[in-house]
C-alpha cells in the first residue's frame, strides 16, 4: 500500500458520491412525474370505463352487423405489432422486457406477422440494429402523453387498418401492476369482438346505432390508446424510480465500504508514522 | 330533476342535479327533462345549455361525443367540454383563421379534420360570448 492508494480511494468516493447525487435526482424526477401521471390516469379511468360500457352496449344493439363488418373480429392474416417503449434508458430492464415480448410474439405469429409500428426510440434503435421490418416509428414525443396525440395516433392506426395494409393491430406495452411489479401486456386493438345483446331494445337511438357506432369509433379507439400510453408511461417511470432507488442505495453502500477502507489506510499510515517517530526518538535518546 | 354528468378525458366537468338540458345531436337540436326513456345520442360539436336546480343557466361548449340517458342520469362523454370563462378566445380566433386559410389548399382527407376544427373554434367563440354578455 502506498500514498497513491489513499488518494485513489478518495477520488473513487467522490466519483461514487456524484453518481449518487445524479441517481437520487433522477429518482426524484421519476417520483414527481409519476404523481402527475397517476392523477391523470385516475381522472381518465372514469371516462374510459363509461365510454367502454356505452360502446359495448351500442355495438351490441346493432342489428345489421354486415354494415360494420370491416371492424369486426375475424381470423387475421396480416398482423401489425405496435411496440411502446420509452425514449430513455436508466429504467432497469423495462424497455428490454417489452422488446423481448414483441420478438416472442413475432415468432409465435410466424407467417401472419406483417410489421412493427414502433413508439419510443429505445425499441426503434434495437429493432433497426436487428434488421426488423418497421412500418413506421414515432420517436421522442410522448414524454407526457396528451389526449390529442393519442387521438391522432389512433386515427393513423385506423387508417393503416382501413386501407387494408394489415388486418389486425396488436399493442405490446408495459402495464403497472403495482409500483414494484411491471408487466408487459399484449392487447388486440383492432378489430373488435362484438357480443350481441338484446336488452338495450327499449333505448332511443339518435341517430341509428350503426351511425352512432361510426361516430364513436375514433373516440373509443382514441381513449383506448390514451389509456395504454398513460399506463406504459407510468410503468416506465415506476421501473425508473425502482432502478434509481436501488442505484442510490448501492452507491450509499459502496461509499460506506470505501470510506471504511480509506480510514483503515489512513489509520495505518498514522500508526506507521507514530512508530517511526517514537523509534527515532528512542534512537536519539540512546545516542545522547 | 335529474342528474347530469359531463365527463371528459381530463376531468369531470359537471356533476349536479339539473332541471333541463338542451343539446344538439348530429341530427338536430334536442332537449330533455327528467324521467325520459333511455337514450343514446351522438352529439354534434355544439353548445349545451343547462337549467340548474336553482334556475341558474349554465353553458358549455361540447366537442362532440356521446350522451346516454338512463335511470334518470344523463351522462355525456366528450373530448372536451368548456365553460364560457374557461375558453381562450384569442386562441380560438387564431385557430379559426388558420383553419379557414388551410382549408382552401388541402386535399379531401384532411378537409374533414379542418372542418371539425372550424366547428370547434366557432362553438368556442359562441359560448365565450355568453360570458361577455353577463
Amino acid at each position: 500500500m502506498g500514498r497513491g492508494m489513499q488518494l485513489e480511494i478518495k477520488r473513487k468516493i467522490s466519483s461514487v458520491k456524484s453518481t449518487m447525487h445524479m441517481t437520487r435526482a433522477m429518482e426524484m424526477v421519476a417520483t414527481a412525474r409519476l404523481q402527475f401521471l397517476r392523477k391523470n390516469l385516475k381522472n381518465f379511468y372514469e371516462y374510459e370505463r363509461t365510454l367502454s360500457s356505452v360502446f359495448e352496449r351500442v355495438t351490441g344493439s346493432i342489428e345489421d352487423l354486415d354494415e360494420v363488418k370491416d371492424l369486426i373480429w375475424k381470423e387475421p392474416s396480416k398482423v401489425m405489432l405496435v411496440v411502446i417503449t420509452g425514449d430513455m434508458g436508466l429504467c432497469g430492464t423495462y424497455n428490454d422486457e417489452v422488446i423481448q415480448k414483441a420478438y416472442e410474439r413475432e415468432i409465435s405469429l410466424g407467417k401472419k406477422f406483417d410489421s412493427f409500428y414502433v413508439i419510443g426510440s429505445k425499441a426503434f434503435r434495437r429493432m433497426k440494429y436487428d434488421g426488423k421490418r418497421i412500418k413506421r416509428s414515432v420517436l421522442e414525443s410522448y414524454s407526457r402523453p396528451f389526449y390529442d396525440d393519442a387521438q391522432s395516433l389512433s386515427n393513423e392506426l385506423l387508417r393503416i387498418y382501413q386501407k387494408g395494409e394489415v388486418d389486425c393491430v396488436e399493442i405490446i406495452h408495459g402495464y403497472p401492476k403495482n409500483s414494484l411489479i411491471q408487466e408487459v401486456k399484449d392487447e388486440i386493438f383492432i378489430p373488435i369482438k362484438i357480443e350481441k345483446k338484446d336488452h338495450e331494445k327499449f333505448y332511443d337511438f339518435e341517430p341509428r346505432p350503426e351511425e352512432i357506432f361510426r361516430m364513436l369509433v375514433p373516440q373509443y379507439f382514441g381513449s383506448k390508446i390514451y389509456r395504454i400510453l398513460l399506463e406504459s408511461r407510468i410503468s416506465e417511470q415506476n421501473a425508473r424510480q425502482n432502478a434509481m432507488r436501488n442505484a442510490t442505495e448501492n452507491a450509499k453502500k459502496l461509499i460506506d465500504d470505501l470510506t471504511l477502507q480509506y480510514n483503515k489506510i489512513r489509520q495505518f499510515y498514522i500508526t506507521q508514522e507514530v512508530i517511526e517517530i517514537t523509534n527515532s526518538a528512542e534512537v536519539l535518546k540512546g545516542e545522547n | 330533476m335529474f342528474r347530469l354528468k359531463i365527463i371528459t378525458p381530463e376531468k369531470i366537468a359537471f356533476d349536479k342535479d339539473v332541471k333541463f338540458v338542451e343539446f344538439r345531436t348530429v341530427d338536430g337540436a334536442m332537449g330533455t327533462l327528467q324521467n325520459r326513456i333511455p337514450l343514446f345520442a351522438a352529439l354534434a360539436i355544439a353548445e349545451l345549455e343547462i337549467e340548474e336546480a336553482d334556475g341558474k343557466r349554465t353553458f358549455f361548449a361540447v366537442h362532440g361525443g356521446i350522451g346516454e340517458f338512463f335511470n334518470n342520469t344523463f351522462t355525456i362523454l366528450s373530448d372536451a367540454a368548456e365553460r364560457p370563462e374557461e375558453i381562450d378566445v384569442e386562441r380560438a380566433r387564431r385557430s379559426l383563421e388558420r383553419a379557414k386559410v388551410d382549408i382552401e389548399s388541402v386535399e379531401e382527407i384532411r378537409r374533414k379534420e379542418l372542418e371539425m376544427k372550424i366547428q370547434r373554434a366557432l362553438v368556442r367563440l359562441k359560448i365565450s360570448e355568453k360570458r361577455e354578455r353577463r
